[in-house]
């Protein structure tokens, strides 16, 4: 295994070892690991034929299914790295990312191909709904060597930016993973997080690398709580991973006393605070269950990790880094460097004031400011800028803020993030609106539902008649919170 | 005694005006304002609008029960409400 040197190995290997085990399930259909290695290799097959290699990038959009894995390792087996886009967001976005990202082909949902076919020319079909497009355009940039994906995350520029990392840096956090968590061809993951979010990682990869079972789930099930209980008690998924939102609103509205969660051996959580008050309430609902606390930014995936003890009192630390990383603390800003560390942005207009070189290591510097308690645990205290945390998402109010400029009614808008006493995000907008229009939260909100992705919606809107500003006129987002 | 349609209506709109437009002076709150798919409520709110159904009236989602289907507009959900308690 230590020879491995691409994520697609992952897969092949598997394949030999244990053809016969069932690697992916979907609603009622199943997929062997010798079958889905035969189906990415078709899709190689398919992308080679238009010259998709290495240092290409190929976009995915289209909804979570086993074709969507076939298609991410068929991706990486042509050397190419794979660009996922979220399906369910609003289309202009989507176009820019694969503007932006300078995608050399798409594997696409066949309903979206009349969006892209300006650029884009029809190859072949990859499945029913599926098919494979080439960008017309022929100038594109090449990609950095080893690069394996590309994650669009929010931007602080009001656009979205692409994060990429190396087979290298993957497998370090793979490979850390298997050591720490010993999952085996037994397991049964969960496959919960889309794969345009960096938790889909773990699943993926650390599955497919054990022989293990991953359960791919429905989008439209992710977010309903009583679905993921049933799903999780028949499918007997023994390792799951998410964020803690979801696993609030499982042990709240999950009814979970109505399931058997005997399988459950491990929960992993990341992207956010869990407040203590609604983990207490999962562990007391599944308390044969091992848990971590899984903290990273984009950038560097998981670096820092905390297994929780049996009785906790205080806030859950981030923990200790990963042995894959060095981390040091400066100014209390946490700065990680290691090989699993991203690439780069892909845009480099992105690449500012990221970096720091300490006695000639690369830092990246996460922006995520900390403390470190007597066990020497990292514990989490905020953020240096106005980056904001919604169910594990992160988001830049700055992206939520051009949206929302774009509305004709809206004459000028901000937006505050501030933690509610449930300690949940709460994002609420403050518009003026141009004169004489209508003060309606429904129109606001039907707007941005077709112009930000559905986690940038803001809760509350609030409709002034002029912003405050400082004395250097800026908006006043001090004063805008106490509106709250 | 049977549920009456309209007495539905005005419950569950009285509980998403109170809970979800507080601060608009939104009169257009109408019967057939899509409240999922509007992204006027998103999944925890949906799952409060759920608690408040089953409490109020009495009944109890089955797993495969909560989704846009049932819970999109006020129309929608009293319609599955009167489904449920009135058989």
């Amino acid at each position: 295994m230590d020879n491995i040197k691409k994520l697609y190995e992952l897969l092949e290997n598997s394949a030999n070892l244990y053809p016969d085990n069932t690697a992916l399930i979907y609603l009622e259909n199943t997929c062997t690991y010798a079958q889905l290695n035969f189906f990415s290799n078709t899709i190689k097959s398919q992308l080679t034929n238009i010259h998709i290699a290495e240092g290409s990038r190929v976009a995915i959009c289209c909804p979570k299914s086993i074709h969507y894995v076939s298609s991410i390792f068929g991706i990486l087996k042509s050397g190419a790295a794979y660009l996922p886009i979220d399906y369910a967001s609003p289309i202009d976005r989507n176009k820019y990312i694969v503007e932006n990202g300078e995608a050399e082909a798409i594997i696409l949902s066949k309903d979206l191909y009349p969006e892209f076919s300006g650029n884009f020319s029809f190859v072949c079909d990859i499945a029913e709904d599926l098919i494979l497009i080439k960008n017309t355009k022929s100038s594109l940039r090449k990609s950095p060597p080893d690069l394996a994906y590309v994650l669009y995350t929010s931007g602080s520029t009001g656009n979205p930016k692409g994060v990429m990392y190396s087979n290298a840096g993957a497998l370090e956090f793979i490979n850390w993973s298997s050591k720490i968590f010993s999952p085996s061809f037994s397991d049964c993951f969960s496959s919960h997080a889309p794969f345009h979010f960096d938790l889909s990682i773990f699943d993926l990869y650390v599955s497919i690398k054990h022989g293990a079972t991953l359960v791919l789930i429905k989008e439209e099930v992710a977010k309903q709580p009583l679905l993921l209980s049933e799903l999780i008690s028949k499918q007997k998924i023994s390792i799951w991973y998410s964020t803690p939102s979801v696993l609030t609103m499982l042990s709240e509205y999950g009814k979970m006393e109505k399931y058997n969660f005997d399988n459950l051996r491990l929960i992993l959580f990341a992207g956010e605070i869990f407040p203590l008050s609604k983990f207490s309430g999962l562990k007391k609902k599944l308390p044969q269950v091992t848990y971590y606390n899984l903290y990273g930014p984009t950038e560097t995936n998981v670096c820092t990790y905390y297994q929780l003890p049996e009785r906790i009192e205080n806030a859950i630390p981030i923990g200790k880094v990963c042995e894959h990383y060095k981390s040091i603390v400066q100014e209390a800003e946490l700065l990680i460097a290691g090989v699993g560390v991203m690439l780069g942005y892909w845009d480099e207009k992105s690449e500012n004031n990221h970096w720091k070189l300490i006695d000639d290591v690369k830092y990246y510097a996460t922006g995520d400011l900390v403390d470190i308690n007597e066990e020497g645990d990292y514990i989490f205290k905020g953020r240096r800028d106005r980056m904001v945390k919604r169910n594990g998402y992160r988001i830049e109010l700055d992206e939520i803020e051009t949206g929302l400029n774009k509305h004709p009614y809206i004459f000028v808008s901000a937006v505050a993030g501030e933690n509610n006493t449930d300690e949940q995000m709460v994002i609420t907008a403050f518009v003026v609106l141009r004169e004489e229009q209508e003060k309606s939260v429904i129109k606001m909100k039907e707007f941005c539902m077709n112009n930000l992705p559905s986690y940038m919606i803001p809760n509350d809107f609030v409709f002034l008649s002029e912003l405050p500003y400082t004395s250097s006129n800026k908006v006043d987002y001090q004063k805008l919170k106490q509106l709250i | 005694m049977s549920l009456e349609l309209n007495q539905v209506k005005e419950t569950v709109k009285a509980f998403v005006k109170e809970r979800f437009l507080k601060n608009s002076d939104d009169k257009e709150l109408t019967d057939s304002t899509p409240l999922i798919s509007g992204g006027l409520i998103d999944s925890i709110l949906t799952m409060q609008l759920v608690v408040f159904l089953e409490e109020q009236f009495k009944f109890e989602f089955q797993a495969h029960e909560v989704d846009v289907d049932n819970l999109d507009s006020i129309d929608r959900i009293a319609a599955f409400v009167l489904k449920k308690v009135n058989g």
